[in-house]
């Protein structure tokens, strides 16, 4: 292997960045922009949810359950009342409003005759994980709404205290998730698709020619296709790192010096992976469209970022375990929010090296130098 | 000119069939991928693992942890101490931890204050407040029942029963699958028709436009059209071999009401991508501009967080997403069953973003080439 014959690669790469305005400005933009869309934009948190009231009873009581719904402003967000059970659906049909509560007319009657009541809740299950937390946050309303009924009913009453702790994440501000796993996202998806760009590139115009016959060898012609695109993402990393500490305030437990070594490795493996993909396809709009269909499932789906891997079925539990992005994104948690563990990041750092050994030998025994 | 047109499109529908691995990657796309979304994901609670401290070991203690059942939970087992449930939270093994303090039963059949502990795992987002809620849920009724010995139900409290319309079984696959097409549909839309364009522009064809007959315009129309067909036809064949077919999703409404606000979503959005045609020289810009465009319009749709959750701001700017009209009037055809007396604002919103999208990216690719 020669050096000088790489860093002639890499110097070519960088010239021809260095002309093209456009791209110059974009190869930094993307990553930002996808910090910026997914760090602000992937709340989980389920608030403000509008709603209307159908009160049959109108009662004190009634009016008593209705005014905690009404007060627990952050969740929910009331519209108003409806006069029947039909105007409210149609409502949630319009898209308006996502729940109607309902409260039947014998409901201060029953409660005062020592009889138990149902009341009921329509959601609009368009959005499952929003109906599933709008569910909850009103089941939760109900509980404190009949604890009150029965302090009020016995005198000696028990309430069993319940004591949730968030571990690694105290406060559970999901921020700290979401936003340090953006480096999970940009630093695979973006890799991926600029260096599958630049060796179809030289196909589609021709200049791949100009390789074929040179004296250069394949494996150094890849690594300097590679050199180029992993500083271009190295410059990108930091960014980013500083955006999530400096603009979303996430805590970082862990060694930042630890922590980049297992990023250039990812990155690594990311670009391998874009490499790869540029020996199978022949067209530039190929290249594209196939690394971000291929990269863009596993770093938001199976990775864990969005649910945990340990709940998903079998055969989802299967594919999260074959892409490397599970395990950078252990390696994110673990140096961002749990602390580090020398045997933990061992393990996982391991098996990000296996993927990149993997994948660059496939990609330099893929590359034909003739056709 | 007409008839040249129509050459042209077929000229372009030819050249794509030709190209193998695009099209791979194109059929995969509206098949396979949604397929593995359906199946991937699943943002309600499903299978949490979970693991138990139990100090007490008693009747009770065992009784309240078999009312955390399958599907919402899965027991994993009693640990003996904090050190290993340390360990098993790191490593992800579960999301949360029950942790039962002794004499439990005792406190509870003696009516004396008692406590549960409820530890969760804070780096799963989704799960975590989930895991919290429902398991505070149940260990309320739980003690509630245990400590006046009568069942729950007798007793003069209120009981939420919920119902969830157009989608009892908050199936999360359902919602999984259809917005993973919407954004199939919205990349492809911006990156066919611009890679189309760009591709001459990089091998010099228009140069040879320039002296045939056929005009430019026609030229990039044909190409805007020929890719608009392909998506079209694409959703078409997902939505009966995929949607309906293998994961028999119901299909409440008018499939031709869905195939129109479809082809009217995707005539117009085009017009981002000749905005992107008219920017770009290469395919790295256009690769860049185009995942820069992609993510705030799927973002502001509302396909990954609900609107009412945003930011005010990026509520107001929702507006601005031509997906976000798209996305809810699809869902109300495809799930709540309504005809166009209902949806037809939905159609608006597409027609009046998306004409003047069209107008304005057609005039930049004009100009610029």
């Amino acid at each position: 292997m020669n050096i000088k014959k790489i860093s002639t690669i890499y110097k070519k790469e960088i010239k021809e960045l260095k002309r093209d305005k456009i791209s110059r400005i974009m190869v930094f933009m993307m990553p930002i922009m996808i910090m910026f869309v997914f760090g602000y934009g992937m709340a989980l948190d389920v608030e403000k949810i509008p709603f209307v009231i159908l009160d049959e009873d109108n009662s004190y009581l009634s009016r008593e359950l209705t005014y905690s719904f009404i007060q627990n402003s952050r969740y929910y967000k009331f519209i108003g009342t409806v006069k029947s059970q039909n105007e409210g659906i149609e409502l949630i049909d319009k898209g308006e409003s996502r729940m109607l509560l309902v409260i039947p007319s014998n409901f201060e009657k029953r409660l005062k005759s020592n009889l138990p009541v149902d009341i009921q809740i329509f959601e609009d299950g368009i959005f499952p994980y929003r109906a599933s937390v709008s569910i909850s946050y009103s089941t939760i309303i109900a509980n404190n709404f009949n604890l009150n009924l029965i302090t009020k009913h016995s005198q000696n009453s028990v309430i069993t205290d319940i004591r949730t702790r968030y571990w690694f994440n105290e406060d559970m501000r999901q921020k700290n998730v979401t936003a340090s796993g953006v480096l999970l996202i940009a630093l695979f998806i973006g890799p991926a698709i600029v260096s599958s760009l630049l060796v179809v590139k030289e196909k589609e115009y021709g200049s791949i020619y100009n390789i074929y016959t040179s004296s250069i060898r394949k494996t150094e012609f890849i690594l300097g296709k590679q050199l180029f695109v992993m500083s271009i993402f190295i410059i990108n990393y930091f960014i980013l790192y500083l955006m999530t500490i400096f603009l979303f305030d996430v805590p970082f437990k862990g060694s930042f010096l630890l922590f980049t070594f297992s990023s250039i490795l990812y990155l690594l493996v990311s670009t391998s992976l874009g490499i790869l993909i540029s020996t199978f396809v022949k067209t530039q709009v190929t290249a594209v469209v196939g690394s971000a269909i291929i990269c863009i499932i596993p770093a938001i789906l199976y990775s864990g970022y969005i649910t945990p891997v340990s709940s998903m079925a079998n055969e989802a539990y299967f594919i999260a375990h074959i892409f490397p992005n599970y395990y950078y994104f252990n390696l994110i948690k673990m140096c961002y929010l749990k602390g580090l563990s020398l045997s933990e990041y061992i393990k996982n750092m391991t098996i990000l090296a296996i993927f990149y050994i993997i994948l660059i030998s496939l990609s330099i025994f893929r590359f034909r130098k003739y056709e | 000119m007409i008839y040249r047109l129509i050459v042209l499109i077929i000229k372009e529908l030819i050249q794509f069939f030709r190209d193998k691995g695009l099209l791979l990657f194109v059929l995969y796309l509206f098949t396979g991928d949604l397929y593995i979304a359906a199946r991937g994901i699943d943002l309600t609670l499903k299978n949490a693992k979970f693991y138990v401290i139990d100090e007490d070991m008693s009747y009770l203690s065992r009784e309240l942890i078999s009312k955390f059942q399958k599907p919402t939970f899965e027991f994993m087992g009693y640990l003996s101490g904090l050190k290993t449930a340390e360990r098993y939270m790191f490593e992800d093994k579960c999301v949360g931890i029950i942790t039962i303090p002794k004499d439990f039963e005792k406190k509870i059949l003696s009516k004396s204050d008692n406590y549960v502990g409820i530890i969760v795992n804070g780096t799963e987002s989704s799960s975590s407040y989930l895991f919290a809620g429902y398991a505070a849920n149940i260990i309320s009724k739980f003690s509630l029942e245990k400590s006046f010995h009568i069942n729950v139900k007798k007793l003069p409290i209120v009981n939420l029963q919920q119902k969830v319309l157009y989608n009892q079984n908050m199936d999360s696959h359902i919602f999984m699958t259809i917005t993973e097409l919407f954004s199939v549909i919205t990349l492809l839309i911006l990156i066919l028709p611009a890679s189309a364009i760009i591709k001459e522009k990089e091998n010099g064809n228009i140069e040879m436009m320039l002296v045939s007959p056929v005009k430019i315009s026609e030229f990039m129309i044909a190409k805007v059209i020929a890719m608009n067909v392909i998506i079209v036809l694409g959703v078409i064949i997902s939505t009966i071999l995929i949607i309906k077919g293998l994961l028999k999703i119901p299909f409440q409404g008018s499939f031709i009401l869905f195939t129109l606000l479809t082809t009217l979503y995707v005539f117009t959005s085009s017009g981002i991508s000749m905005f992107i045609a008219s920017v770009a020289n290469n395919m790295l810009q256009v690769s860049q501009i185009t995942i820069m465009l992609l993510l705030p319009i799927l973002y502001l749709s509302g396909s990954w967080a609900p609107v009412e959750s945003m930011p005010y701001i990026f509520q107001k700017l929702t507006y601005l997403s031509p997906l976000k009209y798209y996305l809810e009037g699809s869902f109300s055809i495809i799930l709540k069953g309504l005809d166009f007396t209902y949806v037809y604002k939905y159609f608006l919103g597409t027609f009046l973003l998306g004409v003047p999208v069209f107008v304005f990216g057609a005039y930049f690719l004009k100009r610029k080439i």
